[in-house]
C-alpha cells in the first residue's frame, strides 16, 4: 500500500477511494484508461514521433512521472477524487507541472540559503552534495521524469529524508533539513567543530559523516552536566558523571531528561524557529538508544567526545593505569597508622601522598574512614579520582549486585555525586 | 497498472491492428500479396508476443502496417512467404530497436532494413539480422558512420 506522502499519491488515493466506496470499479477503469491515453501522448512527445514503441522500463518511468506530477497537484486539493473523475488528464498534468515549478523556485531559494550558511568544513560529501544539488536544478527534467533526482546526494543528514519522497519534494525536504543543521552548527566555533569532528572520525574530511550529530550530542551532554555548551568539550570525568546519571535514571526519566536538555539547549542557543526546535528534539530523542547500548560497558567515550584527547588515542577513551601496590606488611602498618591518626585532614593527606594503587585505596576506604569523614575526603579528591572510584563501584556491582563495603564508602560516594549533580 | 485494465487495452489494440492489416490488403493486392483473416489474427497475436519478448510497449498503431507498406514491393516477397517474412521482420525490428538503444527512429530502421533486404541480403532474413542490422546497431551505439558502399 502506498503512503499519503509517497511519490505515487495518485495510486494511494485511488486505492483508498475504491476501498471507501468513493470510487467505483468502472470509474477507476475510466481513470486508468485516460491515464493510458495520456501516457501514449507523453511517449509520442518523448520519442518526438520517431518511435511507436519504447522499452517497458522507459514507459514505467514516464508513467511514474505522470502520476507524480498529477499527485503533486491533487495533494494540494481537497476534492482530488472528483477532479480525477471529471478533469481532463492533460489539464491535471499541466496543473501538476505548475505546482512543481513553484516547488523548484522554493528549492532554489533553499539552495541559496544553504550556500549562504555553508560551514567552512572540509568534508568532501558535504561540499560535493551542495554542488550536486546545484546541478540538479539544471538537469531536472520534470516534464518527463519529475519523480527522478538526477544528482548524487552523499552527505548523510542526522535525520534522513523519508525514502517515499521523490523528485523535487525530496530535494526540498533535504535542503530544509540541511539548512536547519547548518543553522545550529554555525552557532559554534568552527575550530572547535573541526577538533570535535576529528575526535569523531580521524578522516572526517573524506568519510561520509554527519556534522550536526556529534555537535548536538556534546551540546546536549553539556546541558545535562550544566557545563559550558560553547566549549563542546566533555571530559573523562564528565563522562563518568554522565554514566552515573544515566544509570540512576529509568528509561523514561532519561528520555525526559534528554527532552528537557534539548529544550534548554534551544533556550541557550536562542533557537526560535519551530522546525529547528523539532529537529533538535528528534535528534536528541534518538540519542538514548545509543546511550542505552554502551551504558552496559560504562564506555560513553564513543558518544560524548572529548576535545582534549590526544590524537593518538583517537576516540578510544581514557585509560586507567593503576599504580604500585604496597606489600601486605606495609599496608597493615599504614592502616594502623591511619587508624591512630586523630585528624581527618592528616588522614586525607596521608592517603593522597602514600597510596598509589586503587586496590590499596579501596582497602583503606573500607577500614580507615567512617560516616561524615567521607564528604571531606571526597571534597579533597579531584574529579578523575572520584571517577575511577565510581567506575570501580559499577564494575563491582556488575560482578555481584549485592556487594557493599564494610564502611559504606560506595554508598557515600554515590550520595555525594548525586548531591553534587543536583546542586549543579 | 491493473491487469484487467491491461487486457482491455490490449484487446482494443488488437482490434485496431487487425483493421489496419485488412486495409493494407487493398494496397498489397497489386503486388500479388494479401493476408487471410487467419493470417491477420496470427500476425496480430505475434505482434504482442514480439513486444513481450523484447520488453517493449507500443502505443497507437503498431509497426506491422508500416512494414507491410515498405516491403510489399520487394521482389523477394511472394504470397507463399509473405506472412512468415513479415513476422520475421517484425521480430527483427523490435529486437534491433532495443539493440540500437532506441537511437534509430522507426522510419530509419524500416528504410534501412528494406534497403539491405532488397540489396546485399537478396531477400535473406538471416543475413539481414546477423550481419547488416548487427553492424548498424553497433555503429549506432558507438557513434560510427554506417558503411553503405557494399550495399549492392
Amino acid at each position: 500500500m502506498e503512503d499519503a506522502n509517497s511519490g505515487n499519491y495518485l495510486s494511494f488515493i485511488s486505492e483508498n477511494s475504491l476501498q471507501d466506496g468513493i470510487l467505483t470499479e468502472e470509474e477507476l477503469t475510466n481513470i486508468q484508461g485516460r491515464l493510458w491515453i495520456l501516457l501514449g501522448n507523453r511517449t509520442e512527445r518523448f520519442t518526438m514521433g520517431d518511435s511507436s514503441s519504447i522499452p517497458i522500463e522507459t514507459a514505467q518511468e514516464l508513467l511514474k512521472s505522470i502520476c507524480f506530477s498529477i499527485g503533486m497537484y491533487l495533494k494540494s486539493n481537497d476534492d482530488s477524487i472528483s477532479l480525477l473523475k471529471k478533469e481532463n488528464m492533460e489539464a491535471l498534468l499541466k496543473l501538476g507541472w505548475a505546482k512543481i515549478e513553484t516547488e523548484i523556485e522554493t528549492g532554489q531559494e533553499l539552495l541559496r540559503k544553504a550556500k549562504a550558511n555553508v560551514l567552512p568544513i572540509e568534508n568532501i560529501s558535504y561540499n560535493d552534495t551542495l554542488q550536486e544539488i546545484s546541478a540538479f536544478f539544471k538537469k531536472y527534467d520534470y516534464k518527463f521524469f519529475a519523480h527522478e533526482m538526477p544528482c548524487d546526494i552523499d552527505y548523510q543528514l542526522c535525520q534522513a529524508v523519508p525514502e517515499e519522497l521523490q523528485g523535487i519534494e525530496y530535494i526540498n525536504e533535504y535542503l530544509r533539513r540541511f539548512v536547519i543543521e547548518n543553522e545550529l552548527c554555525r552557532r559554534f566555533n568552527t575550530e572547535k567543530i573541526k577538533v570535535l569532528l576529528k575526535r569523531y572520525c580521524l578522516d572526517y574530511k573524506g568519510l561520509l559523516i554527519n556534522i550536526y550529530e556529534p555537535i548536538v550530542t556534546n551540546a546536549v551532554g553539556l546541558v545535562l552536566l550544566d557545563g559550558d555548551i560553547a566549549s563542546l568539550d566533555i571530559t573523562d570525568s564528565d563522562r563518568i558523571q554522565m554514566i552515573y546519571l544515566f544509570r540512576k535514571w529509568t528509561k523514561e526519566e532519561a528520555v525526559e531528561a534528554l527532552r528537557q536538555a534539548s529544550e534548554k539547549l534551544c533556550c541557550c542557543m536562542q533557537i526560535m524557529d519551530p522546525a529547528e526546535k523539532e529537529y533538535l528534539k528528534a535528534a536528541t530523542a534518538n540519542l538514548y538508544a545509543r546511550i542505552e547500548t554502551v551504558l552496559l560497558t560504562n564506555q560513553l567515550d564513543g558518544i560524548f567526545l572529548s576535545l582534549s584527547q590526544s590524537e593518538e588515542m583517537g576516540a578510544s577513551g581514557v585509560q586507567f593505569v593503576d599504580g604500585e601496590m604496597m606489600d601486605n606488611e606495609k599496608l597493615r602498618m599504614f592502616i594502623d597508622e591511619m587508624s591512630n591518626c586523630r585528624y581527618l585532614s592528616d588522614k586525607i593527606a596521608m592517603l593522597k601522598q602514600q597510596v598509589h594503587s586503587l586496590c590499596d585505596c579501596v582497602e583503606i576506604l573500607n577500614t580507615c574512614f567512617w560516616d561524615d569523614e567521607f564528604i571531606e575526603l571526597y571534597d579533597a579528591l579531584d574529579k578523575m579520582e572520584l571517577a575511577v572510584l565510581l567506575n570501580f563501584i559499577y564494575e563491582k556491582q556488575d560482578e555481584s549486585p549485592d556487594w557493599c563495603s564494610e564502611s559504606g564508602w560506595e554508598q557515600q560516594l554515590i550520595k555525594y555525586i548525586s548531591e553534587k549533580s543536583n546542586l549543579s | 497498472m491493473d491487469k484487467r485494465f491491461d487486457m482491455t487495452v490490449v484487446n482494443m489494440q488488437k482490434l485496431q491492428t487487425a483493421a489496419e492489416l485488412r486495409e493494407c490488403n487493398e494496397l498489397t493486392v497489386q503486388f500479388g500479396l494479401s493476408l487471410s483473416e487467419q493470417q491477420i489474427q496470427s500476425l496480430v497475436e505475434k505482434r504482442f508476443e514480439a513486444l513481450k519478448n523484447t520488453g517493449r510497449i507500443e502505443f497507437g498503431q503498431g509497426i506491422l502496417k508500416k512494414l507491410i507498406i515498405e516491403f510489399c514491393d520487394s521482389p523477394y516477397i511472394t504470397q507463399e512467404n509473405y506472412e512468415d517474412t513479415i513476422l520475421e521482420l517484425q521480430d527483427s525490428f523490435y529486437y534491433f530497436k532495443n539493440e540500437s538503444n532506441d537511437m534509430i527512429s522507426d522510419e530509419e530502421l524500416i528504410s534501412f532494413m528494406k534497403h539491405h533486404f532488397d540489396g546485399i541480403c537478396q531477400g535473406s532474413l538471416e543475413y539481414l539480422s546477423d550481419m547488416t542490422l548487427e553492424g548498424l546497431c553497433r555503429n549506432t551505439r558507438y557513434g560510427y558512420e554506417t558503411d553503405d558502399t557494399d550495399m549492392f
